[in-house]
């Protein structure tokens, strides 16, 4: 009971330290938790994009049936195509209409010879695709256009590399700052109440007793920290999480809905405690000296 | 508690603080250190709470050595009450609180905390000092003070280090009374050291000269 009372007034004794503490590892737990649901999330899509490889061949306009048949006999030819699906223009005015149909005047305007017939080809492996484009790049006659993903992965691979890498540095470099500021304020009031252990160890106190307001002091900062980094990102993250999301739909970049977020909680709060912890024994391996 | 010192030497570097010192003190007495300032009381005081260790000879408490392998050091000081010239009060805590702070390292229960802080503070008439901070009190109460919170733990040994040092005659003559009265009460261990000739002289009790370090 002391102990946690002898805690509470070195927080309350300097306020203004504690809060600096608390501010600056805070600051650490708010860039490293959102850069863990940004790993997460470029993780999630590049595996999303990387097991649904697909492209889109766009056919010439005015293509007989035979050769279309042709072109569909080829393309289950290669190896590892898993599935060939042939969009009619009839079929891709009806998608069209269903994407806009909140827009009556453009779905108004727009007839099926407008849009081209396509192949949506998927495979096991975007290998084979590669293999695919390679092959039917010089059918100009046939082909309109092929879209492959291939090039957003590998933009969105770069991005996120970078995005990962420079998120990975900031954040160490301001949990070093923020720890190094936990590590000098506990410190400071380590040194100024040295008398203080001094009486408690002739009073019979144990090493560990007069070290424990100290220690509870740094996993305070550790777990608060955690606590408030989480609640902060998970707030901003849960904010912009739905305008992010569309970009990469349908797949989610972030989780939807503030519950999404919580399961990893308990990981922060040990993580911030353990940083405490490990702080706060570190500062009061000194008393091996008293 | 019985305390037996056997040739006891102890040197700070070059400077030898005390010389092949002996003597045995028996449970329940009441023992005066004698000596001037530099004789080696509170070495001898030091040795006593396992602060520091002899460099030779044996000290034995309860015929256990107090030596660097002792293990329970921290047990041994929690059965010694301490009072000493610079009071040794946690500045920043109430005389009630700093109470507090020796039954909880003495795991007294929480519950029976504020009955014995105010016998105690009681019986050494500062009952009603005990919200006030060390910095608000006399050098004479300071000292009640820090025998209030020796005695709250009900202790095997009192070490008083030159209690009286800060004192005038009046406050030193209270302080030296409360502590007789305490003795007569409980028959507790208790080596007092002084350099003051008009206590050593009206105090009837068995004395331990010291003079450079030596016995005498």
């Amino acid at each position: 009971m002391t102990t946690l009372h002898t805690f509470w007034h070195h927080l309350r004794r300097s306020p203004f330290q504690s809060l600096a503490a608390l501010f600056s590892l805070s600051i650490s737990f708010f860039l490293g938790t959102t850069l863990f649901w940004v790993i997460l999330g470029a993780n999630q899509t590049i595996n999303y994009y990387q097991t649904r490889p697909e492209i889109t061949i766009y056919l010439k306009d005015g293509i007989d049936q035979n050769a279309t048949e042709s072109l569909q006999k080829e393309l289950s030819n290669f190896t590892g195509v898993r599935e060939i699906r042939y969009i009619s223009k009839d079929q891709a005015l009806e998608a069209y209409r269903q994407l806009n149909q909140n827009d009556p005047l453009i779905t108004g305007m727009i007839k099926s010879s407008f849009l081209p017939a396509s192949f949506e080809v998927t495979a096991s492996h975007p290998q084979v695709l590669d293999q695919i484009v390679t092959n039917l790049t010089g059918k100009t006659t046939l082909i309109d256009e092929i879209i492959y993903q291939k090039t957003e992965i590998d933009q969105l691979l770069s991005w996120l590399g970078l995005i990962r890498q420079a998120g990975i540095i900031v954040t160490i470099v301001t949990l070093a700052y923020g720890l190094l500021v936990v590590f000098s304020i506990v410190s400071l009031k380590f040194v100024v109440k040295k008398d203080e252990i001094k009486i408690i160890r002739l009073l019979g106190g144990s090493r560990l007793y007069a070290a424990k307001p100290f220690l509870y002091e740094s996993i305070f900062y550790g777990t608060a920290s955690s606590i408030i980094g989480f609640i902060g990102s998970t707030l901003i993250l849960n904010h912009y999480s739905p305008t992010i999301n569309t970009y990469f739909y349908p797949n989610h970049f972030f989780p939807t809905g503030i519950y999404s977020y919580l399961w990893s909680f308990p990981i922060f709060l040990f993580a911030g405690f353990l940083l405490g912890y490990a702080l706060g024994s570190l500062i009061t391996k000194r008393l091996q000296k008293i | 508690m019985e305390i037996s010192f056997k040739s006891v030497g102890k040197s700070y570097g070059e400077t030898l603080a005390l010389d092949n010192v002996s003597f045995n003190i028996k449970s329940g007495d009441f023992v005066l250190l004698v000596g001037p300032s530099g004789a080696g009381k509170t070495t001898i005081m030091k040795l006593i709470l396992g602060q520091i260790f002899a460099t030779t000879g044996d000290i034995t408490i309860d015929s256990q050595p107090v030596d660097s392998r002792h293990r329970r050091l921290d047990k041994l000081r929690q059965q010694i009450g301490i009072v000493f010239q610079d009071n040794l009060l946690v500045s920043d805590k109430t005389i009630a609180e700093n109470i507090d702070l020796v039954l909880d390292i003495n795991s007294i229960p929480i519950a029976k905390r504020p009955e014995i802080i105010k016998n105690c503070l009681s019986q050494v008439r500062l009952g009603d000092r005990l919200r006030l901070f060390p910095s608000q009190l006399s050098a004479g109460e300071l000292q009640r003070a820090c025998l209030a919170r020796a005695i709250s733990t009900n202790p095997r040994l009192i070490l008083a280090d030159e209690p009286t040092g800060n004192l005038d005659a009046e406050n030193s003559w209270e302080i030296i009374k409360l502590i007789q009265k305490y003795h007569q009460a409980t028959k507790t261990t208790i080596i007092l050291s002084t350099h003051n000739s008009d206590l050593i002289s009206s105090l009837k009790y068995p004395v331990i000269h010291l003079a450079s370090g030596k016995t005498q």
